[in-house]
């Protein structure tokens, strides 16, 4: 287990550098992007000096990589706050829509994959896949707007935009997220359903399954026991996968729905050219992810007992 | 890291299925595959053909023609601009295959280069996967984002966020076929003849990796699509007056109650689109190996 | 006549396959006594799996039909059974074991999770008198280190291990029939050996009946007291072994016999059956043995040959053969 804390270090700096090099994509000069192309001479050296960006490379580098070793993951321009600052206080939003579809979708979709590996080659097992090919070919954006002109608009269930945070209450705090963290369920479902019935049809042709019901077994469980105690372990991967994507997808939804979470701000800062507000960010989503990768093997060391080291 | 990318890890069967005419035939007859495959050509078409099927200027404004809902003369009716929304959406059509395209082609080759490259040198492995393994911590979209945010809102811009942003998973799928072909038999034969490394990886790895990546590279191809719609819709893609499906789309939202017609159409393509890649992917890995991912 | 603990009769299983239905077994029928010892013989794709796995009904429901035959046990037809009696009989009364343990147990739990699964399943046994009992078996199996072997998952122990592991979860509920399909056919000889003798004594002990599944004649003969001949989907011999091997009636049984390569022999090369297995989907007009026998006649191509006696309790479906022995009863 050491082993995969040691393999993260060199990845984890990897990305740093990887941040650290967005800048350098820019076409042409950093500074005068940042400043904007009205910005007189005087403000454009301002910036430079203020991004350090008068600094040879491997200076700003070295500085880069000092920084975020303190913690320090930079400034934001239009902010005027410290990036680490920014993504904490829109942690609550994104961590609501991405924790609460994580949470429909899990259940949901290993039932359904479940249910059409078990049900192969039915109605049961077309439906489940026609609903799943759907879920992971509509494109989200457009099936969220076409959400909210039915369910805020036209229905008037919940609100079309904005965030109510939770200390304000259960109820209105679900109300606003509903539809969103629903719409950003619908391709991890479709995901989902379509990873486990693949893993499950597996698992359900070994012998062991036989074996299973050779001994008299019922078949909940068979399938529940031991069938699925194998299926876990692409399960668990495959959240891993997921809870990636839902923060990633929820760039989008934040977007279509308003709500002030962390992929909004990168989006708008994007526009705003706050460049450092998104290097910093995409560090700190970087971070977050192997974590969130390295907790996912570690899991999944503990569910496949072949894989420990004894 | 663990070994599993997007799909399932290629089998043994998977890489060394028997190709042939025999093939063909179980194509035509897999229903997946007819009808993923038809639709995918048909759009194709679409989009190549598009000058001649609506030989209409598909940026031209005629203010005193915005709003008209679906017609016989304007198919998909006209936006807010009085621009034809199908001419839009065609011309849409081939942005949007042109970029899924060259994602794939790109995306593949350097997929397979990298992989082969890590599978056979050891020395090398190590820290090509640490690489593959940063890119691939964040997910596609946001990796995409910011690199489409740094070079710049065109098409070429959002051709390469995508690729490189899809090139570890590739990675991941050839590697892991290139090592488990490595350990069989007709390489150790080919090896024990004299063969140098080079004709070995040519000749006899190569084409066994083919199979799974191909599998991949079809899911890449709707994958690239809707992330191209997403990107363009958010406005760090492709913009306009230059028409894409996302784009088309994000400006047609505003009108959305009134004009629903611009923001549907569009929409309607791109799951189309995605739909018939996924149904040919599933198809094909059907064919290959009946256990991996859904389908027949 | 005491009734036999099992009777299969008239056991007809069909799969199907993309162009359709395919016979998998025609028209099996055979019997296990009490205490028996039955040998069931043939190459691969013989059948004998397909009956086997018939008697506990473990194919899968969606590909597999059974337009004729019962199988008896203790007066019930197990093939119109509910499915509550099947899940009662399966592990209790008759247990199955089979090739591979590998791929037969289940990697993810520990061999006394598995094992005590089915005594919690049938005797209602769980927490320590069910764990007491798991090393009990492990110990009736001859497992050394037994009470630390059952916290194990599988894939720690050696195939042979394995093997005595599924051995001490079919006879955990003391059943009185074991399905034993070719339980040595994945092992080293002696490994091989060893657990021929385990089941042999596991046998005595027990009272058990066992029907052995192999494509090995060496096998059978050490093991089984009554040998059934299985060719192309179709018994062709039923016999005591020891009338079997020596005067055996069916020119398949006889071709098979043969090819045993003899210490003793001169033979420059080894006796062989000409010709293949046809595959299920072929259709043979007459005996299916008929394109490969070096004695077929002009009757053989016309019509399936029925079993018919060739002696006290040895029957044969080669009416030629038992013609030219002159054992023909009516």
């Amino acid at each position: 287990m050491a082993v995969k804390f040691l393999q993260a270090v060199p990845v984890i700096v990897i990305i740093s550098i990887l941040a650290f090099l967005l800048l350098s994509l820019l076409p042409g000069d950093p500074a005068i992007i940042i400043a904007g192309e009205q910005a007189s001479p005087a403000a454009v050296e301002q910036v430079r000096r203020q991004l350090g960006l008068d600094r040879s490379f491997f200076e700003q580098l070295a500085i880069w990589l000092f920084n975020m070793a303190r913690g320090d993951f930079g400034s934001s321009l239009i902010l005027h706050q410290s990036v680490l600052s920014a993504v904490v206080e829109r942690l609550p939003v994104t961590l609501s829509l991405a924790a609460l579809s994580i949470s429909f979708t899990i259940p949901v979709g290993v039932l359904l994959g479940s249910l059409a590996a078990y049900f192969r080659r039915t109605w049961i097992d077309s439906l489940v896949m026609t609903v799943a090919l759907l879920g992971v070919s509509i494109p989200a954006f457009w099936i969220a707007i076409l959400g909210v002109i039915l369910f805020s608009v036209q229905l008037g269930w919940v609100p079309s935009s904005g965030f109510v945070p939770i200390s304000q209450g259960v109820g209105p705090w679900f109300s606003s997220i509903a539809l969103p963290a629903l719409i950003l369920s619908l391709f991890q479902i479709g995901f989902l359903s379509r990873m486990t019935r693949s893993a499950m049809l597996d698992v359900l042709g070994q012998d062991y399954i036989r074996t299973a019901r050779a001994k008299g077994l019922s078949e909940w469980r068979t399938v529940g026991k031991h069938a699925l105690r194998n299926a876990l372990i692409l399960i668990i991967t495959a959240t891993g996968i997921l809870l990636s994507a839902a923060i990633g997808g929820s760039v989008i939804i934040e977007q279509v729905f308003a709500l002030p979470g962390i992929g909004r701000m990168v989006v708008q800062a994007i526009m705003a050219r706050d460049y450092p507000l998104v290097q910093g960010t995409m560090l700190i989503l970087g971070f977050t992810f192997v974590m969130i990768n390295l907790t996912v093997d570690i899991l999944y060391t503990l569910a496949d007992p072949r894989v420990r080291h004894d | 890291m663990t070994d599993v990318g997007l799909g399932s890890l290629p089998t043994a069967s998977a890489i060394v299925a028997p190709r042939g005419h025999g093939t063909l035939r179980r194509l035509l007859r897999h229903r997946s595959f007819m009808i993923g495959f038809s639709v995918i050509l048909l759009l194709t078409l679409a989009a190549v053909l598009a000058p001649l099927i609506s030989p209409v200027d598909p940026s031209a404004m005629r203010v005193r023609l915005r709003f008209r809902p679906p017609s016989s003369q304007f198919l998909f009716g006209t936006d807010m601009f009085g621009r034809d929304v199908f001419t839009r959406v065609l011309y849409g059509a081939r942005v949007s295959l042109f970029v899924g395209v060259a994602v794939c082609v790109i995306s593949g080759l350097c997929s397979a280069i990298i992989g082969v490259i890590a599978a056979q040198f050891r020395s090398l492995d190590g820290a090509i996967m640490r690489l593959m393994d940063a890119l691939m911590s964040f997910p596609a979209i946001l990796l995409a984002l910011g690199i489409a945010a740094a070079l710049g809102p065109r098409v070429s811009s959002v051709i390469i966020a995508l690729t490189v942003a899809y090139i570890p998973a590739g990675v991941r799928i050839v590697r892991a076929a290139a090592l488990t072909v490595r350990e069989m038999d007709f390489v150790h034969a080919a090896q024990v003849s004299g063969a140098s490394s080079l004709r070995i990886v040519l000749r006899h790895i190569l084409p066994n990796c083919f199979s799974p990546l191909l599998v991949h590279l079809t899911f890449i191809f709707a994958y690239a699509m809707l992330a191209e719609a997403a990107l363009s819709f958010l406005g760090v893609g492709i913009q306009p007056p230059i028409a894409s499906w996302g784009n088309i789309i994000a400006e047609g939202r505003d009108y959305a109650t009134e004009a629903w017609w611009v923001m549907l159409f569009p929409g309607i393509a791109i799951s189309l689109a995605a739909l018939s890649l996924n149904l040919l992917g599933d198809a094909l890995g059907d064919m290959l190996d009946p256990r991996l991912k859904g389908g027949d | 006549m005491i009734a036999p603990l099992l009777a299969i009769r008239n056991l007809t299983v069909q799969f199907r396959v993309d162009t359709g239905w395919v016979t998998a077994i025609d028209d099996v029928s055979l019997d296990v006594d009490e205490g028996d010892c039955v040998g069931i013989v043939g190459e691969s794709g013989s059948g004998k799996s397909v009956t086997a796995l018939s008697i506990l009904r473990l194919h899968q429901r969606a590909t597999t039909r059974m337009p004729g035959g019962t199988i008896l046990y203790q007066g019930e037809d197990l093939l119109r059974a509910r499915a509550s009696t099947m899940r009662r009989i399966r592990g209790s009364e008759i247990a199955m074991i089979f090739q591979d343990p590998m791929s037969s147990l289940n990697p993810v739990l520990t061999i006394a999770d598995q094992i005590s699964e089915t005594l919690r399943q049938h005797q209602g046994l769980t927490g320590a008198a069910a764990r007491k009992r798991v090393v009990e078996l492990l110990g009736l199996v001859r497992i050394p280190d037994a009470a630390r072997r059952a916290d194990d998952y599988p894939h720690r122990l050696s195939g042979g291990m394995r093997q005595r592991v599924m051995i001490a979860m079919a006879i955990a509920c003391k059943p009185r029939l074991l399905i034993a399909d070719e339980p040595t056919t994945a092992l080293d000889v002696t490994i091989q050996a060893q657990i021929l003798e385990l089941l042999r004594d596991l046998r005595k002990e027990l009272s058990m009946s066992v029907m052995l599944i192999s494509h090995d004649l060496g096998v059978i003969a050490e093991f089984a007291q009554r040998v059934i001949v299985m060719y192309a989907g179709r018994v062709v011999e039923d016999a005591p072994v020891a009338q079997l091997f020596r005067r055996p009636v069916h020119p398949y049984t006889m071709g098979l016999i043969a090819a045993v390569p003899k210490l003793d022999s001169d033979a420059l090369r080894l006796a062989t059956i000409p010709g293949r297995i046809p595959s299920p989907q072929e259709t043979i007009p007459g005996c299916r043995f008929s394109p490969r026998c070096a004695l077929v006649q002009h009757g053989c191509l016309e019509e399936q040959p029925p079993m018919q006696m060739a002696g006290d309790r040895q029957s044969a479906r080669c009416p030629p053969r038992l013609l030219a022995l002159g054992d023909r009863h009516g």
